[in-house]
């Protein structure tokens, strides 16, 4: 943090942004809140109780056998207080036990939990730096040849879906140059080294998956404030094109900028799930897709709420640091 | 960006035809993108009646093997000709979307006009509504649904709309605010039309134009989405030849038979990325600040 946002600590200051944080927590509590209804009311849509029993008995369970199961699994109640106990559990860490494997949810997410959120960790971190000085390069030197080619990269990238980038990859580095694993199963059965390249693709087709529209929004960004005046009486002052760009663009670019990269953080979600299934990478977006395939209901609402809060907290945490770093948003709405 | 968007005034409506096809192929990318979208459309329903064997029908030939004079792209795991499969595996990639995006710029557009027409307490519940719906990640929500009530080509279609709605109908309200305050609408209310009549005849005719390239922005998404879905085995289901079924279904045998992959993956990307040529030259041309400032979908 820079000298310049100090103030926001001073005393004066304290209790505006001890507001603002409430509101903050009261806002997440409430899509929070939200998120868990949807999850828990959509997959009881049609697969409530007895077809959770069907998926985990087969159909030729006797009608005690099934009563046992619904009795075990809490099935016997009406949905409102399904729910309820269910949302009380889930906060306090008790995500069930799937009908399906026998095991609690929980201990066999973690460690799941943990791999998506690294992939999606490096796949920021390669991202961001590249799309960002790429989006503003491109804004400096608009129509320029290297403003043209990224143009039409991005208008190509944006429209592939993630799986036909990782599939594209996949053959490129992994078929034909062979360096590279086909699948990230390295990361449960191999060594450390095969641990790392596991990592490799999926977080390339990850991070091609989210630069584009980042690059995208920064020359945007940046191209807005160029005709400004004070860019233009600093041109003529005769500053550097490096000093104008450093200091008189990227500060005034900055509060649209730091927006851009908030809202693209989100879709970093979906493209996970995708990417996991393209590489058999073992995270939780994998197994989120297998239990829908099992209809293991249990599994798919403890995971889909995981996702939901992780991407939740995710735009949470960017809107955060996009207003301490802004001075004209600390103020909040 | 009020002027730019209120700038095609009533008179101008007649040449908005014309000029709709003139604008996608005065830029380069415009042209490619148009052929490539119309070149994959011919293929995905005129192809099948060139398929040398049944889509369906497993081994025609040995399984996982290359290019051939009997298979052009090999066949599958299951012996099944990767090309006929190709060939018959687009249509719902091309029909799910369309109905899909449609459905929810017919229901965005009532609902965002409606709030730009009307303002005040009304604007302000869609406009919240829409807000609503946007926090939720589009992929997650369509995966709870199917988890509960299972896939089917109307569930599909269903999910892909609302995931789609407000973002149409955001774009439409945009749209619809600048033309409200036009003389023409005045006009039209101070001679004593009806509101439903007012929206029909002089607000929508007005929107059509520059939220068509936000429409073909969003058929592209789409596209990618439904794709995306079949991937991962939530859209259409064996033994439909899709294409981005097909992908999943051959990624393990991607290094005996790359092309079983591969050529469903080429005509995904052909399709999707013809598509966004054809929406970007739209955009250029209507200058439709709307889509280029909103960003990504998924």
């Amino acid at each position: 943090m820079d000298q310049r946002s100090a103030p926001l600590w001073r005393a004066g200051r304290s209790a505006a942004v001890l507001a603002n944080l409430a509101r903050g927590l009261v806002t997440i509590a409430l899509t929070l809140l939200a998120m868990s209804v949807v999850t828990y009311g959509a997959t009881n849509l049609s697969r409530g109780p007895d077809a959770q029993v069907r998926a985990a008995l087969g159909n030729e369970a006797t009608a005690a056998q099934i009563d046992a199961f619904k009795k075990r699994y809490g099935l016997d109640r009406p949905l409102p207080a399904r729910y309820a106990t269910w949302f009380s559990d889930y906060v306090r860490g008790d995500w069930g036990l799937s009908p399906i494997t026998e095991r609690p949810v929980r201990a066999e997410a973690l460690p799941r939990l943990g791999r998506t959120i690294l992939l999606m960790l490096i796949a920021v971190a390669v991202a961001l730096p590249v799309a960002l000085l790429t989006g503003v390069v491109c804004a400096v030197r608009a129509g320029g040849r290297l403003d043209r080619s990224v143009n039409v990269l991005i208008v190509v990238l944006a429209a592939l879906p993630e799986f036909v980038v990782g599939i594209a990859l996949v053959t490129v580095f992994a078929v034909w140059l062979g360096d590279l694993p086909v699948d990230s199963s390295g990361l449960l059965f191999g060594g450390p080294v095969d641990r790392v390249k596991a990592y490799v693709l999926p977080a390339a087709t990850l991070a091609l998956a989210v630069a584009p529209q980042i690059v995208r929004l920064t020359r945007a960004a940046v191209g807005e404030v160029i005709p400004a005046p004070y860019v233009r009486a600093a041109t003529l002052r005769g500053l550097s094109r490096r000093t104008v760009v450093s200091s008189y663009l990227l500060p005034n670019a900055a509060g649209p900028l730091a927006n851009v990269v908030a809202t693209n953080m989100v879709y970093l979600l979906g493209g996970a799930i995708v990417v996991e299934q393209v590489f058999s990478f073992p995270g939780v977006g994998r197994r989120l897709i297998e239990a829908i395939g099992q209809g293991d209901t249990v599994t798919v609402q403890a995971l889909a709420l995981a996702l939901g809060v992780l991407t939740l907290l995710i735009s949470y945490a960017t809107d955060a640091v996009v207003r301490m770093a802004n001075p004209r948003l600390r103020a909040g709405r | 960006m009020r002027a730019s968007v209120a700038a095609p005034a009533p008179v101008e409506v007649p040449t908005l035809r014309r000029g709709l096809a003139a604008s996608v192929l005065r830029t380069r990318g415009g042209q490619i993108g148009l052929a490539m979208v119309t070149a994959m459309i011919l293929i995905t329903f005129v192809g099948p009646l060139f398929a040398p064997y049944s889509p369906v029908q497993s081994g025609t030939g040995p399984p996982a093997s290359g290019p051939s004079a009997q298979h052009l792209l090999g066949t599958d795991a299951l012996g099944r000709d990767v090309l006929s499969r190709v060939l018959d595996g687009g249509r719902g990639l091309v029909l799910v979307p369309l109905l899909a995006v449609s459905g929810a710029y017919a229901l965005g557009a009532t609902l965002g006009v409606t709030a730009a027409y009307r303002g005040g307490r009304v604007d302000r519940l869609i406009a919240r509504g829409f807000d609503i719906l946007l926090t939720f990640p589009p992929l997650l929500l369509v995966l709870v649904v199917i988890a509960g009530l299972g896939t089917s080509v109307a569930v599909v279609v269903l999910t892909v709309m609302f995931v789609f709605l407000p973002r149409a109908g955001r774009v439409c309200r945009g749209t619809a605010q600048a033309v409200c305050v036009e003389d023409y609408v005045t006009a039209a209310h101070a001679r004593g039309d009806r509101d439903a009549w007012v929206m029909a005849r002089e607000i929508l005719p007005n929107i059509a134009a520059p939220t068509l390239s936000d429409y073909a922005l969003r058929t592209t998404y789409a596209i990618t989405f439904v794709a995306t879905l079949n991937f991962l085995g939530l859209g259409a289901q064996p033994p439909d030849p899709d294409w981005g079924l097909m992908i999943a279904e051959n990624r393990s045998i991607l290094p005996v038979a790359p092309l079983s992959v591969l050529s469903p993956a080429a005509a995904v990307a052909l399709l999707a990325v013809g598509l966004n040529l054809v929406a970007e030259a739209l955009a250029r041309h209507w200058a439709a600040d709307t889509t280029s400032s909103q960003g990504v979908v998924l």
